[in-house]
């Protein structure tokens, strides 16, 4: 799943993630839309969430807390992609237990790296 | 006179002996002048009236008889008579022819008897003398018969009254013999008593008189002459015993002398010793020394004067100067004043001397201290301190010593420097004073007083303290004080050395101000820079982040466009203009970080605008833009305020460009613009999608986009830029909404100019 509001920043992470052999990706327009899918009973819980901390209406590290506060999401595995690069972010993200933290553009050998170690 | 002092020059014996030979000779004197004058005569009437009587008696009886004639009768009865008569010498009568009728002689009648002539009384009484046989008589005749019988002539013998005499005499000598006799007795006595004695006693005391206290007088006897010669006698050995005093007394006092003299001679100090007539008597050693004049050369005052003060006027000044205070010295019976004269020696050379002395019975006693050199260090000081006076009078400092005695106030002793100006009393008025304390400021007083008084000898104290200077206003003091002790017990120095600080106290008080407002001003100004850095910061964190979207996009799709190139034109022809989209993004962000920094930087010109009138322009020319928009617009009117006129166009471009953008999807969109009297802000309604309330922080950061960019685009900087507005015109904004019930902005503008910031 991508949580992404950027039409081409979705763009760009589809095709590095399908470059990945990753072909079905759910895109999230917002952090509350994102929720609700993923917390709604029933719903499978993606392999992987790639995470833009910067979304309207919600802030990314809020939708990610909230992810791990909830114990349906709590093991999700979460990659937060995000254009700035800020140490505190980087710190609360790795606390929240992001696998990683990268800034846009997603590079592909570096998904692939994660996707060999998870 | 001359009785009197041959009188008193007699000696004793001889006057006594004149004595008792004149009492001699008077009483003689007296005696014969008794006899004579007293007795004689008297025996003589006596003799006389005897001679009368008996002749009256015999005249009776001899009347008969001549008548009878019987004559030899009367002769006989004369006879008889007669040598019964012892002073009866004779008896005749002469009958008045002459003829002698009877007599009493034996032999013959002496012729002469009847030449007689006597001297007849009235009453024919008749007397007469005559000589007789070396007999003086006394012939007595009475008349018989009225005369004419004859006389009756009584010879009385003066014999018998010389007898008588004579015995007178005879006693009356021996009594005068007994006298000279006892006279001579008593003479001797007296000789032997007394004269003898006081003989020696003159003796002994002329000898002692010349000295000789070694004779005594002999004189042994119980009575007065015998006290006398005692006592004449104690009074020699008390002569002895006070001139052996005196003679020891004399050979201390010799001695004495003898001291004194070479004292004198060898003293030190020069002296003199002057004569009332001006003599110069003597000069000691010291003297000659000093000023190298031998005695021969200042033989008097005079002499004195003329070599010892060459020049003329100034010796004229001195001698006067000089006699006038040697009387002063005698009338007064005190020291002569001391005082200086320019004496000139021997050499030519003058020395300063200090010349003083005593007027001593009848000379004077003059003493001379050579201050030449004490002159000469009293110049150097004096100059020394002029130069320190000046030195420090151009200070702006003053120096003082003053004296502090037990309890008793501060006594200044001395001062110089800069006093008057500072204080304005002068120096005499602050020794008058006493002390600088008396225009100590009453506040400072007993600060000042106790922080002195506690201090104890070899301590240094820094104190600043307050005056109130003679004119009234009041200057600071800084003064080093420094604590000695005194000569006496209790007795403390104390050495200070004062500025006046006031400008730089009213500077340190001005500074501290400042300071307490600089705080305040550096608070404000910290409080504002860091606000400012906060807003930097996260300004330039939105910046950055708001750069690297478009940045990353643009290198990404630049990625693909290279990937998709060859195999998939149409996905890099897509990336291409996905490029140029996220170019343009990016331009704008840069324009808009350009734009939002320029606020800052842009020129604030002040003027009363009339918002209401600007707010409806921007309604206008936003809504022109967008005709088919059908938005109410509420405005206020004559809301006015002092701000620059583009700045707050821009800010209302904005605010109002929100309005409308954000009541784009509502039915009957409203915009409203008035005064808010809550708050009294001006406030721009709208009943747009409003925001949540959590986010209201970031409202106003730059790039902070609160709603989806697809449904409401903004250049993210447009409320930045209207806070930046506000506060350049030193104003505030916040906002109030809910979502879906619209939003509601208030802002205030400064109300003074003051309040606005260029900046």
């Amino acid at each position: 799943m991508l949580v992404e509001d950027n039409i081409d920043d979705q763009f760009l992470a589809q095709r590095t993630l399908r470059k990945a052999g990753i072909n079905s990706i759910r895109v999230a327009g917002d952090g509350q839309e994102a929720l609700n899918i993923l917390l709604a009973p029933g719903e499978p819980l993606p392999e992987l969430l790639i995470l833009d901390l910067r979304l309207p209406k919600t802030d990314g590290l809020k939708v990610f807390a909230e992810l791990r506060r909830q114990e349906k999401t709590r093991a999700l595995t979460v990659l937060i992609l995000t254009s700035s690069d800020d140490p505190e972010d980087r710190e609360t993200c790795f606390k929240l237990g992001a696998i990683a933290y990268l800034t846009k553009p997603l590079e592909l050998s570096e998904l692939k790296r994660l996707l060999s170690i998870g | 006179m001359r009785k009197a002092v041959i009188m008193s020059t007699l000696n004793l014996r001889t006057k006594i002996l004149l004595i008792v030979l004149g009492i001699s000779i008077a009483a003689v004197a007296a005696m014969v002048m008794i006899v004579n004058f007293l007795i004689e005569p008297r025996l003589e009437e006596k003799l006389q009236k005897r001679g009368a009587s008996i002749a009256h008696a015999i005249s009776t009886q001899c009347i008969n008889p001549i008548l009878t004639r019987n004559l030899l009768q009367l002769d006989l009865f004369f006879h008889e008579f007669d040598e019964a008569e012892k002073d009866v010498k004779y008896l005749f009568v002469l009958a008045p022819d002459g003829a002698v009728t009877a007599h009493s002689f034996g032999r013959e009648f002496p012729v002469d008897l009847k030449t007689l002539n006597p001297r007849l009384n009235p009453d024919g009484l008749g007397i007469a003398r005559i000589r007789m046989a070396d007999r003086d008589i006394i012939d007595i005749s009475v008349p018989l018969l009225g005369g004419n019988l004859g006389r009756l002539h009584v010879g009385m013998a003066a014999a018998s009254i010389k007898s008588d005499v004579n015995d007178i005499l005879e006693s009356f000598g021996g009594i005068v013999i007994l006298f000279v006799l006892s006279s001579l007795l008593i003479l001797y006595s007296m000789e032997k008593w007394v004269i003898k004695p006081i003989l020696e006693i003159k003796a002994v005391s002329v000898k002692v008189g010349n000295g000789e206290l070694g004779e005594r007088v002999t004189v042994r006897s119980g009575d007065e002459i015998g006290v006398l010669a005692d006592e004449f006698n104690r009074m020699i050995d008390s002569f002895k015993e006070s001139r052996e005093v005196i003679v020891y007394e004399k050979k201390l006092l010799a001695r004495s002398e003898e001291r004194f003299r070479t004292i004198i001679e060898m003293s030190p100090i020069s002296m003199a010793i002057i004569s009332m007539d001006g003599t110069i008597d003597y000069i000691n050693r010291r003297t000659v020394e000093t000023f190298g004049y031998l005695p021969e050369d200042i033989r008097d005052m005079e002499q004195m004067y003329v070599i010892a003060f060459p020049d003329e006027a100034y010796r004229s000044q001195v001698m006067a100067q000089y006699t006038d205070l040697v009387e002063k010295a005698i009338a007064g019976n005190r020291e002569i004043e001391r005082r200086e004269y320019r004496v000139t020696c021997k050499d030519r050379t003058i020395k300063t001397m200090e010349i003083f002395g005593v007027p001593v019975g009848d000379k004077v006693f003059l003493m001379f201290e050579d201050i030449t050199e004490r002159k000469q260090a009293e110049e150097r000081l004096r100059e020394s301190e002029s130069r320190y006076q000046i030195f420090t009078s151009n200070t702006s400092d003053y120096v003082y010593k003053c004296l502090r005695r037990g309890k008793e106030p501060f006594r200044i002793q001395w001062m110089a420097g800069a006093i008057e100006q500072i204080t304005g009393y002068s120096m005499e008025e602050i020794y008058q004073m006493g002390c600088w304390m008396q225009f100590i400021h009453p506040d400072d007083k007993e600060r000042v007083t106790s922080v002195l008084m506690k201090m104890l000898p070899g301590e240094r104290v820094a104190i600043e303290f307050r005056i109130i200077t003679k004119r009234g206003d009041i200057r600071w003091i800084y003064e080093s004080s420094y604590c000695e002790s005194g000569d006496a017990l209790g007795e403390i120095y104390h050495y200070g050395s004062s500025q006046d600080i006031t400008t730089r106290k009213l500077g340190e008080e001005e500074i501290v101000r400042l300071n307490g407002n600089l705080e305040g001003l550096v608070a404000q100004r910290t409080e504002e820079l860091s606000r400012i850095n906060r807003d930097l910061a996260s300004f330039c964190y939105a910046i950055s982040h708001e750069l690297r979207a478009p940045v990353g996009r643009i290198k990404g799709l630049s990625q693909a466009l290279q990937e998709e190139w060859a195999e998939n034109p149409a996905a890099a022809e897509y990336c291409a203009q996905r490029i140029e989209v996220s170019s343009s993004e990016l331009q704008q962000v840069i324009n808009s970080v350009l734009q939002l920094s320029r606020l800052s930087q842009s020129s604030f010109v002040p003027q009363l605008l009339d918002l209401s009138v600007l707010v409806r322009e921007v309604t206008s020319s936003l809504l022109s833009e967008t005709p088919d928009r059908q938005v109410d617009i509420i405005i206020a009117d004559d809301i006015t305020a002092r701000g620059d006129s583009s700045l707050m166009r821009l800010c209302l471009e904005n605010l109002l460009g929100n309005a409308v953008k954000y009541t784009v999807h509502q039915p009957s969109p409203r915009i409203e613009f008035g005064r808010d009297a809550a708050s009294g802000a001006f406030v721009i309604r709208d009943n747009g999608i409003g925001f949540d309330m959590a986010h209201a922080d970031h409202l106003f950061e730059p790039f902070i986009r609160l709603h989806l960019e697809e449904e409401y685009a903004g250049s993210g900087i447009g409320l930045a830029t209207v806070q930046r507005v506000i506060e350049r015109h030193g104003g505030k904004i916040w906002a109030e909404s809910s979502p879906g019930h619209g939003a509601a902005f208030y802002f205030t503008l400064a109300p003074t100019y003051g309040d606005m910031h260029d900046a």
